[in-house]
């Protein structure tokens, strides 16, 4: 997320111009990392207002002390997780039409894993362990930074990653590993809590 | 060197987070062990997924950009912002910041607040001072 200096010193002035394209700048990204994080359009929508007034509060503080888009960023994760705090329960799945009817499936041909099935093994994963993953694999953070922006140890973030890791491919399973079947629900009945299904997976062509 | 032993290890291997000595113990062990090659495979595709995901945007809803513009239009209306519970210092920071605004609107306050007690008193016709004796 690259923020030319003259906005980001427009914002800190109190410019409403400034703040505003800085907005249409930068929300589809933030969006797209608060979606990672809480799993449904509702909550990412409230949760990326806040980040704004977060953002709109400390901008005048900001400093230079760290990346402008870095320090967004951080303001979004820690909105995020304060919101599934508040909430103090399981996140709500993700949309609907997401799921129903589709073949959440391991393509073995390309090699690759379905994105919404990641993006739902993902939300079963601890807030902090998906935060932590997110973060490490998704937008390629280090432990350290991981660690300052969402004020853990370094040890505690690696834990969190590995142990995120290994919960996913546990789910998810892949090529050659036929025991560790997937538990994704594929449709609203089998959604019910505690409801769970092995993964199907596509035919090699 | 036993899979139980390598297994904890593979989540951080993949991701390249062990130091050279450990990968190379981790390299030795997955060139003789099938089901720890399995293991890593799944972590590997895992991770492989989540790189992918970066370059996948979630398309947020149409709405919201009018909402957030509206929104912040209406921090420059408003200097005070409606906000959900914030962190003790950050209440602190802007309590500091808008310390003279706060200080002159409670002046504000206790004036108003005594006009119109000495109004209330007044109306009602109580005397503050007893009359003279005559």
């Amino acid at each position: 997320l690259r923020i030319a200096p003259q906005l980001v010193e427009g914002c800190r002035r109190g410019d409403p111009e400034a703040f505003e394209r800085l907005v249409r700048d930068t929300h589809q990204p933030l969006y797209t990392l608060v979606f990672r994080l809480v799993g449904n359009h509702d909550d990412a929508s409230d949760v990326l207002q806040e980040t704004y007034i977060r953002v709109w509060r400390g901008v005048r503080r900001f400093r230079g002390q760290a990346d402008f888009g870095t320090w967004m960023h951080r303001i979004a994760t820690n909105a995020a997780l304060t919101h599934l705090k508040r909430r103090s329960r399981a996140p709500r799945p993700m949309s609907e039409d997401v799921l129903l009817g589709k073949e959440i499936a391991i393509d073995q041909t390309e090699g690759m894993v379905d994105a919404d099935a990641l993006q739902h093994a993902l939300m079963r994963l601890t807030p902090q362990q998906r935060t932590a993953v997110v973060l490490k694999d998704v937008y390629g953070w280090s432990m350290d930074e991981i660690g300052q922006a969402v004020g853990m140890s370094e040890g505690a973030v690696k834990l969190r990653v590995f142990r995120g890791r290994r919960r996913l491919a546990e789910m998810l399973g892949g090529p050659g590993d036929r025991s560790s079947e997937a538990m994704i629900p594929r449709s609203k009945e089998e959604s019910r809590p505690g409801k769970v299904v092995p993964i199907r997976r596509k035919k090699a062509k | 060197m036993n899979c139980q032993r390598i297994e904890p290890y593979l989540p951080a291997y993949v991701g390249g987070d062990l130091s050279a000595a450990e990968s190379m113990r981790i390299e030795q062990h997955l060139g003789i062990c099938e089901s720890c090659r399995a293991q890593f495979a799944s972590l590997e595709l895992v991770r492989g997924g989540l790189g992918s995901l970066r370059e996948r945007d979630v398309e947020p809803p149409v709405y919201l950009l009018d909402a957030l513009l509206d929104d912040v239009r209406g921090y420059h209306r408003r200097r005070f912002i409606p906000l959900p519970p914030v962190p003790p210092h950050e209440l602190l920071q802007t309590i500091s910041e808008h310390r003279d605004v706060i200080l002159s609107a409670m002046g504000a306050a206790v004036l108003v607040a005594g006009a119109g007690y000495a109004f209330w008193r007044a109306s009602r016709g109580v005397r503050t001072q007893p009359e003279p004796a005559r």
